[in-house]
């Protein structure tokens, strides 16, 4: 009884830590992204360090609470369940390679946060751009504090060889050509409407994607012609690319974050595997091309 | 006096007509009793299948349900959706009805292998079944280049091509529901129409469509409810865009990202249309 | 105009051959066990079934040469049929079953159903059930609704498959009477009844084994079965007339006694190895009892048919030994009887 009327108490009191907390970084991070967040050497910017002390109480919390209903441990050899966006599949699937304690689930960033938001057992969470991370915070699924991981670049994407004669973007307005975006409520379709917007040109898409693969995958069978996707899945799919300076300031940004605010080592293992210079997970989203803020290598090629 | 029974068909056939005085009363009420344990996990699942209906209905906003629904976006989704359910559902009585028949009525080759293709698509995963769409009648695909080249035309991103998406995933339950009433009403009606100068056709217009006509109207109905509900293979293999091929499906997903509230209502419209069929069809499929 | 077949159908483990069978006109009865090929020989002259070899003549046209590739289906040839287990249209109210043919045959909605209505009427059916559907109907009222059906549109050879199995006593005669009366030229009947056979059939084709075993008048065929079936079947004993109570008072004046009540005019059957035959009145339960001229004695192998005259055509079968020991000869006044229990009374 002594240990659920504790558990009470610290439940009041870690909830209005959370609220000051988020306010707090949603100002401080929100703003630092995307351009600045990595350093031109990649090395990721860690948010304000004033956080760890409230952090800390909430942690040794946590353990209080977890240790009411089972044994306290370091959490080694605990299954870590690590949600990331879809587009990172190929990543997650290099990263995690007979790595059984870790459990990916893949999903379309906005799916994953209301996942969380209703209640998914997760404990790290890799979105696709900031707006979706943003919520998930603002929802409060999520505590840790969210880090750049890499960036990911809209390219105008054809089929190989061109069959339509695309030579730009504003080729996307030509009714005669077969086009394609993502749909306006994913990421890679919201970051596509900003550039076509500020380049003036009217989209005549013939089919708004729900994900940025079945884009990909449509342009490969070539029944569109032209459409835009990331660099990542546009090399994936071995598509042909036509330059379109327009689209250079628009990039993606892939946040990780911890869903506890004090992750126990092994999850914050997990989240290092990602944001530290020479990573498994770096060197595997240079692998797949996502880049630097910069758009430059997130990490210089190994030797 | 020998006692016969009304043959097989007949008795199909009328189960569902009111009792009548001259032919034999109706079975009574069984007396044999059902396990207990039967009894318990029956209900067990079938609160199972009726939990998830709870959890949408007790999300559903109520009050502002006009308003998501009628915004203009889930208006287009609708009539859209009609269209194509409509038109996938007159494809597949139009192409199943003759199949159903070779099914039933030819001697196959191998009778299995057909039959498994007729299943295909009920067992595919949509998305799977859209992607073999691309590859079949795609722009580039094995028959669909040929469409291309010879009479300009392109499936895919097409209102035709959600209407052909719809009624490849939606034939089967056509097709199955006839067949299966055709074996069952045999040939027996058919040799009889022979006897008093009815041709082939004279058989199948006058006395094998009007006998199976329950099955009919209930193949068209699971078939339209499933065109209704397609989703993966018109995305797949149609794409999505706003009053060409952005069904009520795809708009219920769209919305799940931008108003949770909106998908919610346009679930709950997918779902009592979809009762209300199932509900009026079980009266005839499973007369009492 | 005569219906000829001669050839074989191949059903999957079993045939039935059939060598230069001449169907002439007024109604032939096709007798035989239960499997012997009856309803198939109905089924091939209706052209249901096909022949594997052979032909089949309806009238001047060929109707089935597998050789020369000719085949006129079913709807082209003028044969009706009535099946055993009715086959009627559920969908269409009894008056649509019989115009249904006439409808096929061209004839407008309102000709085909005057036509219908005067069927039915023929038929003996009520008005009232004209407009139900015919799951609404007594097994009785569906036979005659496919007799009426099957002869509407006059086919020029009807085929009846076991008519009276499904009718109850009370309309047995009226539909006996209408399919003796059949306008069709020939009538092929398909029966396991005696009384059809003795009533309506004026000839006889015996069925044994998917083979012909026997054909001919009734009393040719009667003479030489060809079969242990047909000879039993034949050897059944028909006496017509009137039932009072358990009382049945032939034509000749027997007076025969029976186990179940009936009123007016029936047949008894009983087949002839329930007949017992004595030098001296027997004693004993059986009721039906008298004393016959002896007519003629058959021996057949072990089996000795002895045809009995006055006060009844009766037949009794015997063994060849007790045929033997009773001294049975031509003109011989003998004792005769039967149980009550033998004897069935058909309306």
């Amino acid at each position: 009884m002594g240990c659920v009327a504790l558990v009470w108490a610290v439940r009041e009191r870690s909830e209005q830590e959370r609220e000051t907390r988020k306010q707090r970084r949603i100002t401080t991070w929100v703003d630092s992204v995307p351009m600045t967040a990595v350093s031109v050497t990649g090395r990721c910017h860690r948010g304000p360090t004033g956080l760890r002390a409230a952090a800390v109480v909430s942690a040794a919390v946590a353990m209080l609470v977890s240790g009411c209903g089972d044994t306290a441990d370091d959490g080694a050899g605990r299954d870590v369940v690590v949600m990331a966006a879809s587009s990172l599949t190929d990543v997650i699937e290099t990263v995690f390679e007979g790595r059984d304690s870790v459990t990916p689930v893949i999903a379309g960033s906005s799916t994953l946060v209301a996942q969380l938001a209703a209640g998914a057992g997760a404990d790290v969470l890799i979105t696709a751009n900031s707006a979706t991370m943003e919520q998930a915070v603002s929802e409060g699924s999520v505590h840790g504090e969210p880090v750049l991981i890499a960036v990911n670049v809209l390219v105008l994407a054809t089929p190989a060889g061109n069959p339509g004669g695309v030579t730009g973007l504003a080729d996307l307005g030509r009714g005669d050509l077969l086009t394609g975006l993502c749909a306006a409520e994913v990421p890679c379709g919201t970051l596509a409407r900003q550039a076509l917007d500020e380049a003036g040109i009217a989209p005549s898409a013939d089919t708004l994607e729900l994900n940025v693969r079945a884009l990909a995958t449509k342009l490969s069978l070539g029944e569109l012609d032209a459409g835009l996707v990331y660099a990542t899945d546009a090399r994936m799919a071995g598509l042909a690319t036509v330059d379109a300076p327009e689209l250079s300031d628009h990039v993606n940004g892939y946040y990780i974050a911890s869903v506890s605010a004090e992750p126990p080592p092994h999850i914050q293992a997990v989240i290092e595997d990602f944001t530290v210079l020479g990573s498994v997970g770096a060197k595997a989203l240079y692998a797949y091309g996502f880049l630097g803020s910069d758009r430059r290598p997130v990490w210089p090629v190994p030797a | 006096m020998r006692q016969r029974q009304r043959p097989r068909h007949i008795q199909a056939l009328t189960a569902a007509s009111p009792p009548d005085d001259a032919a034999e009363p109706g079975p009574a009420r069984s007396a044999s009793q059902l396990p207990a344990a039967l009894t318990v996990v029956g209900f067990v699942a079938l609160g199972l299948l009726a939990l998830p209906i709870v959890g949408l209905l007790q999300r559903t906003p109520w009050s502002s349900l006009p308003t998501l629904l009628g915004e203009s976006e889930v208006l287009e989704a609708l009539r859209l959706s009609l269209v194509v359910s409509v038109a996938a559902t007159a494809a597949c009585v139009v192409l199943g009805l003759p199949l159903a028949f070779v099914l039933a009525r030819r001697r196959l080759r191998s009778p299995r292998v057909a039959r498994a293709v007729v299943m295909l698509p009920m067992v595919l995963p949509p998305v799977v079944a859209g992607t073999a769409l691309l590859f079949a009648l795609g722009r580039r695909g094995l028959v669909g280049q040929w469409l291309d080249t010879w009479f300009g035309v392109s499936l895919p991103f097409t209102t035709a091509g959600a209407v052909v998406a719809a009624a490849f995933v939606a034939l089967p339950f056509f097709v199955v529901t006839v067949e299966a009433a055709l074996r069952q009403a045999g040939d027996d009606l058919d040799e009889a129409a022979a006897t008093l100068g009815a041709g082939p056709w004279a058989t199948v217009v006058h006395v094998v469509l009007p006998t199976i006509r329950p099955a009919l109207a209930a193949g068209a109905a699971l078939s339209w409810a499933r065109a209704l509900g397609e989703f993966g293979a018109t995305l797949t293999f149609a794409g999505n865009f706003p009053g060409r091929t952005r069904t009520l499906p795809l708009e219920t997903y769209l919305a799940l990202e931008r108003n949770p509230e909106a998908a919610v209502a346009i679930s709950l419209v997918l779902m009592a249309v979809a009762l209300a069929v199932l509900v009026t069809l079980r009266d005839r499929w499973m007369p009492r | 105009m005569t219906v000829l077949l001669d050839g074989c159908v191949a059903r999957s483990g079993w045939m039935l051959r059939v060598d230069g069978l001449e169907i002439g006109e007024g109604v032939t009865a096709v007798v035989g066990a239960n499997g012997s090929g009856k309803t198939t020989l109905g089924r091939t002259v209706a052209g249901l079934d096909r022949l594997a070899s052979g032909r089949l003549v309806i009238g001047d046209t060929v109707a089935d040469d597998p050789a020369a590739r000719v085949f006129v289906p079913a709807h082209r040839r003028s044969v009706g049929m009535v099946f055993q287990d009715h086959r009627l249209f559920g969908h269409l109210r009894v008056i649509d079953n019989v115009a249904f043919g006439l409808r096929r045959a061209g004839a407008d909605r309102a000709a085909a159903r005057r036509r219908a209505r005067e069927m039915l009427d023929r038929v003996g059916l009520d008005s009232e059930t004209w407009s139900r559907r015919p799951a609404a109907l007594s097994g009785g009222q569906r036979q005659r609704v496919a007799i009426a059906r099957a002869l509407a549109p006059e086919p020029g050879v009807l085929i009846v498959d076991e008519p009276l199995a499904s009718v109850d006593s009370s309309g047995r005669a009226q539909l006996r009477a209408l399919i003796g009366e059949s306008p069709a030229r020939h009538t092929l009947l398909i029966t396991h009844d005696p009384v059809d056979v003795a009533t309506l059939a004026r000839q006889l084709v015996v069925l044994d084994g998917g083979a012909v075993a026997g054909r001919g008048s009734l009393a040719e065929v009667t003479a030489s079965p060809g079969c242990e079936w047909a000879a039993t079947f034949l050897g059944a004993n028909v006496v017509p007339g009137q039932a009072q109570g358990t009382a049945v008072t032939a034509e000749t004046g027997l007076v025969l006694t029976v186990a179940t009540e009936a009123a007016g005019p029936v047949y008894v059957t009983f087949p002839a190895h329930a007949v017992t035959l004595h030098r001296d009145r027997p004693a004993g339960s059986a009721r039906n009892t008298w004393q016959a001229e002896l007519q003629r004695v058959d021996v057949d192998g072990e089996r000795a048919r002895v045809h009995l005259g006055a006060p009844a055509e009766v037949r009794a079968d015997v063994t060849r030994r007790s045929a033997d020991e009773l001294g049975l000869c031509p003109g011989l006044t003998i004792w005769a009887s039967v149980k009550a229990t033998e004897l069935t009374v058909v309306t």
